[in-house]
């Protein structure tokens, strides 16, 4: 752990010295307490991605979700933008939620952009979003929608779940 | 789990458990952005919204004792991580009341007993039979009902849906702070007191 927080707290002060000598008279005006927002707000942004990947389950990338559903990237990427298939952003690639995929049908489940369309309906239209409900044990079912879904119940009480969950944000 | 009906006899109520809030105490609210916070739900999606909003004439504004309840009541269907642009979309409001008001009283044990009712009235998944209790109360001239934070599970934190006149009221529920972001202090005392960190949706590795 102590490498891990040695190794932030180095690469963050050798990035941030790198930028205040080239920008020092930009970087410099900022007031104390601003500064120290935007370097709280670097800090979240640093570690987030690993809190995600723990907090959001299995995912695959572009590749293995292109060659399971048997599509080109092209036409999974059109797919994401036409809000039927969930994917996070990445680094070079797309992160798709493994829940999503039915391995019998070889595609999404029929469920999912249904689930993805109750929250767009809510001006909700954030993947970590959905992604991070999927994962979260919501009361009604008792487990989270992810396995829930996994488990081979009954989708559209997910769906249920899943409009009651936007609208409760949405007011 | 379906609740039990309420009785159909407002009279019978009367003496369902009871207690007064008073008007000087700022509640918390957290709302979304593009909503005002002195609104009266009555169209069915929240828990103790008017089961049959045309008959029972009254909306209800969601309200909480402390702002550590208002925030963990919104946010808390996200287990492990809240996605910042979510937290970003919402306010954080405190209101009064404009005079004091009686409430019914979920967090008091005799509803067991009595009332043969239990956390599923505020916890469960039968909104519905939520929703016929409120407008039973309503009609048996209770102004609220106040019961614990469905996501607190030392159940410290209390919750109150006002009773009012459905829509924008602002005479009914008064603004004692104007909307502001989510201050990061209660994010920070929230990820601690309840694990649940809020997130900038940055590239996954």
């Amino acid at each position: 752990m102590a490498d891990a927080y040695a190794g932030f707290t180095d690469g963050f002060c050798e990035r941030l010295g790198a930028l205040f000598e080239r920008h020092n008279s930009e970087l410099g005006q900022l007031d104390y307490q601003e500064a120290s927002r935007l370097g709280g707000e670097a800090a979240a942004a640093a570690v987030a991605p690993i809190l995600w990947r723990a907090a959001i389950g299995e995912t695959w990338d572009t590749r293995t979700a292109a060659e399971f559903m048997n599509v080109t990237r092209q036409a999974l990427h059109q797919r994401v933008r036409n809000g039927t298939v969930l994917a996070l952003p990445g680094r070079g690639t797309r992160h798709y939620p493994v829940w999503q995929f039915d391995a019998d049908r070889q595609d999404v489940r029929p469920i999912v952009p249904k689930i993805l369309a109750a929250f767009r309906d809510t001006d909700i239209d954030d993947p970590f979003v959905v992604a991070s409900w999927a994962a979260s044990t919501q009361p009604e079912l008792g487990t989270s929608p992810e396995q829930w879904i996994a488990s081979g119940k009954d989708a559209k009480e997910v769906l249920r779940i899943a409009e009651r969950a936007a609208r409760e944000l949405a007011t | 789990m379906t609740l039990p009906a309420p009785p159909t006899d407002p009279e019978i109520l009367a003496d369902f458990p009871a207690r007064s809030l008073q008007a000087d105490f700022p509640f918390a609210r957290v709302h979304s952005a593009v909503q005002d916070p002195e609104w009266f739900c009555s169209d069915g999606r929240c828990r103790f919204d008017p089961f049959d909003a045309a008959a029972a004439g009254f909306g209800t504004c969601y309200v909480a004792t402390h702002v550590l309840g208002a925030y963990i009541e919104k946010f808390a269907r996200f287990e492990r991580a809240i996605p910042r642009s979510v937290v970003d979309a919402h306010r954080l409001s405190q209101l009064l009341l404009p005079s004091p008001v009686r409430v019914a009283d979920m967090t008091d044990r005799t509803i067991a007993g009595r009332w043969n009712l239990s956390a599923e009235i505020w916890a469960g998944d039968d909104y519905e039979g939520s929703q016929r209790w409120a407008q039973a109360l309503s009609r048996a001239g209770f102004n609220g009902i106040c019961y614990p934070a469905r996501h607190d599970t030392q159940a410290i934190l209390l919750s109150v849906a006002v009773f009012g006149k459905p829509g924008y009221q602002p005479t009914e529920m008064i603004q004692y702070n104007a909307p502001q972001p989510i201050p990061p202090e209660l994010i920070e005392d929230a990820a601690r007191q309840f694990g649940v960190e809020v997130l900038p949706g940055s590239p996954l590795m």
